[in-house]
């Protein structure tokens, strides 16, 4: 209290405004016992502020002080005096101290549970949910015609150009038919299965919307085997089988923009968003790889075929090109390389048995040398 | 200080003791007679501190990154309290009483709805687009135009909103003011101007921009008294016209510079793209002068209550002034940083690369083929990893407080500044209305990121 006493004599001219009009009031400021006491020349204004609870806005020159007798309260009383606005300073330590509000703390943690929740919900189960009904809907011609744009892209993208784009030589292509009808005979599409071959050495391939897909002629040069081949071939099928081209650009579309909304636009968000999103991408595309391995071990199954050579082909690759990042990143959205292994051998019918090579010999090096 | 009030014998010096009748003989009155020309019309004046203002803005945008967006909304409610405090009326700050775990609830709230509904927008449009256009080039248009357009609604909605919530939040002498309901309305009357200034190439914006303007103006309350917008939509057409006029230009620029072309002399092919590049310069600067231009005749068209009107004295060209050099001073304050940081982090990896296995800079540069090999690349190399996020940290940081402070905080000063206030003896009448409970209110304007701005 040493400090309100050295305080006790002091006052100051002011304004007060009751918070029921903007109508000033000239007043004087002097400290009471614990309290600001707030005089009008007419007596009209006698109030008694707790210091406990006063509260002070500077202005941001801190030459005005805006006082409130606590959080709630629509009185102000505004003051210019240097002396007395130091004065206050001295002894209400709580000057400008806001009170944690605990309801509404209470209720953020509750509903930013409930946005997370939400931005969850739809991510991980609406949005595949109705991405893959939905895609079931869209007619077999828009797919396809959807696909050859895509397909339009991808040749863009790589710099391939038009009428050398895909490998052409009516041998490797028969070879390639031999090989389609082996795996995907019993398959049932609404629309024609058709695989092309790009001239491309990338090792790579995938499936477009609209029954496509497109191995790259890298791929067939580093196979050793036609079943390698005929492997990767029924995994691109499986993608095919369940329109996962299709699924996922819906689904990218429906979760596109929800994490961006979280995170705000104020700071280079934008990083973080493309991170999130390329992680939720990535778990939508390792499901879907998953899947379509299955289907790929089922159909080369039902073709009588070995399902090893197509896991150990990957195996191979990754081998052989563990320095070249291209061929990791294209793993990298696929199934753990040691698992899809041991589930390859486990789904394998035929171990070391006899089996139908999928390719005659001749037929083999028709494959090989499709482009030449 | 205030000019309505008689200073009570305001001064230091202590008194022997406490004297009642002393207060009497002070000559006193509670009344408002303005008696005085001086009292007829007034300047608000803007007292914040640029200094001060840098360091709260560096430090709560730091704060914002550390803790993932979520200090946001705590730092744009300090942010407007430095900036409304900085504006005295009459001797009395502006006061803004928002409160960030009202504004973070209301981002939440809008969070639940907004993930549902663009979650299952985006997905339906785009399912529509791959069914229906047969073209592909139309086909992705189409999807992307009208999950555009399924998000403009709401961003008219939350625009409402957010400014409903910032006039409730803020008061003068203890009386707030406000904002009626309305936000359903003017969510449907701006999609349709929005489609006529679509049809109507631009040209009707300065109208859609006048009567959205005028939609909210008159809904918003000082206390009792009710602002008005008069005027017409005019004088912000005839600042408009000049991006036309810029468009022309530079087309005609692009038609001589294809006449030209090839066969030109490189003289000339030289200053057809110094013409060029000038016109682009000259047509954002039109943009930005609308800006400024529809500010003013806005704010000279305002009225509150019966008496009070408002004019802007504010010079437009004079304000395109303040706005050239703080982008000038933003980017060499972003360049100077750049270089900095650059040069300590080659220093540092030099230093640190020469000791370790990993590879050097160099190499890392020289090997990479496109942005993943780099970022792959740096990803080995923990020194220049953080290194590099640092940099990027700091950059925004200080890119935000520099923006606050050389663009924010110079041209809201000139507006302030050159604000005039017929009659304002009238803002005494206003009575206090009621608190709007509408605490979530703000919450889809900073979902979708178009609240008001990050300050102001």
């Amino acid at each position: 209290m040493t400090a309100l006493e050295q305080y006790a004599r002091l006052e100051a001219g002011a304004r007060y405004y009751d918070g029921q009009s903007a109508v000033p009031q000239n007043v004087m400021i002097s400290f009471g016992e614990r309290t600001l006491v707030i005089l009008s020349f007419d007596n009209q204004v006698n109030a008694h502020w707790p210091l406990a609870s006063l509260r002070a806005l500077e202005s941001a020159d801190q030459t005005t002080f805006q006082l409130v007798p606590h959080h709630d309260s629509d009185e102000r009383v505004v003051l210019n005096d240097p002396e007395m606005m130091a004065a206050i300073r001295a002894v209400c330590p709580d000057l400008t101290k806001r009170s944690v509000d605990r309801k509404g703390v209470r209720k953020a943690v509750f509903w930013g549970a409930g946005a997370i929740g939400s931005v969850l919900l739809m991510v991980f189960v609406i949005v595949p949910a109705l991405a893959g009904q939905l895609a079931l809907l869209i007619p077999p011609e828009r797919e396809r015609q959807m696909g050859d744009a895509v397909a339009k892209q991808v040749q863009s993208f790589l710099g391939v150009a038009g009428d050398d784009a895909y490998c052409t030589s009516p041998e490797g292509l028969a070879a390639v038919e031999t090989m389609r009808e082996r795996l995907a005979s019993e398959v049932d599409l609404p629309y024609p299965l058709r695989v092309d071959i790009l001239n491309h050495d990338l090792v790579n391939a995938f499936a477009l919307p609209g029954g496509r897909v497109i191995l790259f002629r890298g791929l067939i040069k580093e196979a050793e085997t036609p079943e390698e081949v005929a492997g990767v071939l029924a995994h691109e099928i499986g993608h095919v089988v369940h329109r996962d081209p299709t699924v996922g650009a819906l689904r990218a579309a429906g979760s596109a923009g929800i994490i961006g909304l979280m995170l705000g636009d104020v700071f280079g968000a934008a990083v973080v968003v493309a991170a999130t999103e390329a992680v939720i991408n990535a778990s939508y595309q390792r499901e879907f790889e998953t899947r379509a391995d299955e289907t790929a071990y089922r159909l080369l199954a039902d073709a009588g075929l070995p399902s090893g050579p197509f896991a150990g082909f990957f195996a191979r690759m990754a081998e052989e090109h563990g320095s070249n990042e291209t061929f990791l990143r294209y793993l990298a959205s696929h199934p753990e390389l040691d698992g899809r292994a041991a589930r390859a051998a486990a789904a394998d019918m035929i171990g070391d048995g006899g089996f139908k090579p999928v390719l005659s010999d001749r037929d083999w090096v028709a494959m090989q040398e499709i482009c030449d | 200080m205030s000019d309505e009030t008689h200073d009570g014998g305001a001064g230091g010096e202590p008194r022997a003791a406490w004297d009642l009748e002393r207060y009497r003989t002070v000559p006193g009155t509670t009344k408002i007679r303005p008696t005085s020309t001086e009292q007829r019309q007034t300047h608000p004046e803007y007292t914040a501190d640029g200094w001060t203002l840098f360091w709260m803005a560096l430090r709560t945008s730091f704060m914002s990154i550390v803790t993932l967006g979520i200090y946001r909304f705590w730092m744009i409610v300090r942010l407007r309290r430095h900036y409304w405090g900085g504006i005295l009326l009459r001797g009395d700050p502006l006061e803004y009483t928002g409160r960030g775990i009202e504004k973070l609830l209301g981002f939440l709230l809008a969070m639940v709805i907004l993930a549902v509904y663009l979650g299952l927008v985006n997905l339906g449009l785009t399912f529509l687009g791959f069914s229906l256009a047969t073209d592909d080039e139309i086909q992705a248009q189409i999807a992307f135009n009208l999950t555009l357009f399924a998000t403009l609604p709401l961003i008219y909605f939350a625009q409402y909103r957010g400014m409903r919530y910032l006039l409730s939040r803020t008061r003068w002498r203890g009386i707030r003011f406000g904002m009626g309901p309305g936000s359903w309305g003017y969510m449907l009357r701006a999609v349709l101007l929005t489609i006529l200034t679509v049809i109507t190439a631009g040209l009707a914006y300065p109208y859609q921009h006048f009567k959205l303007a005028q939609y909210m103006t008159n809904r918003s309350w000082f206390g009792d008294q009710k602002f008005e917008q008069h005027g017409s939509w005019v004088e912000l057409f005839a600042a408009w016209i000049w991006i036309y006029i810029m468009l022309l230009f530079i087309g005609l620029c692009v038609y001589g510079f294809a006449e030209s072309g090839p066969t030109g002399d490189v003289f000339s092919i030289l200053i057809g793209a110094v013409i060029y590049l000038v016109s682009l310069i000259g047509l954002y600067l039109s943009y930005v002068r609308y800006q400024f231009q529809a500010f003013k005749s806005l704010w000279s068209n305002k009225t509150l209550g019966e008496d009070i009107s408002f004019e802007s004295e504010l010079n437009v060209n004079n304000a395109v002034g303040v706005f050239l050099t703080g982008s000038f001073l933003t980017s060499v304050t972003i360049s100077v940083m750049l270089a900095i940081a650059g040069a300590v982090i080659g220093v540092v990896f030099e230093f640190l690369g020469a000791g370790g296995d990993g590879p050097s800079m160099a190499d890392i540069f020289s090997n990479a083929n496109d942005v993943q090999d780099l970022f792959l690349a740096m990803l080995r190399s923990p020194a220049v990893l953080i290194g590099f996020v640092l940099t990027y940290l700091a950059v925004i940081v200080v890119t935000f407080a520099v923006g606050q402070v050389f663009f924010t905080h110079r041209i809201l000063r000139r507006k302030v500044d050159t604000m005039l206030i017929h009659n304002p003896g009238a803002l005494s009448d206003s009575r206090q209305r009621a608190h709007d409970g509408n605490t979530e209110a703000g919450g889809f304007a900073d979902a979708l990121g178009v609240d008001v701005g990050a300050g102001f």
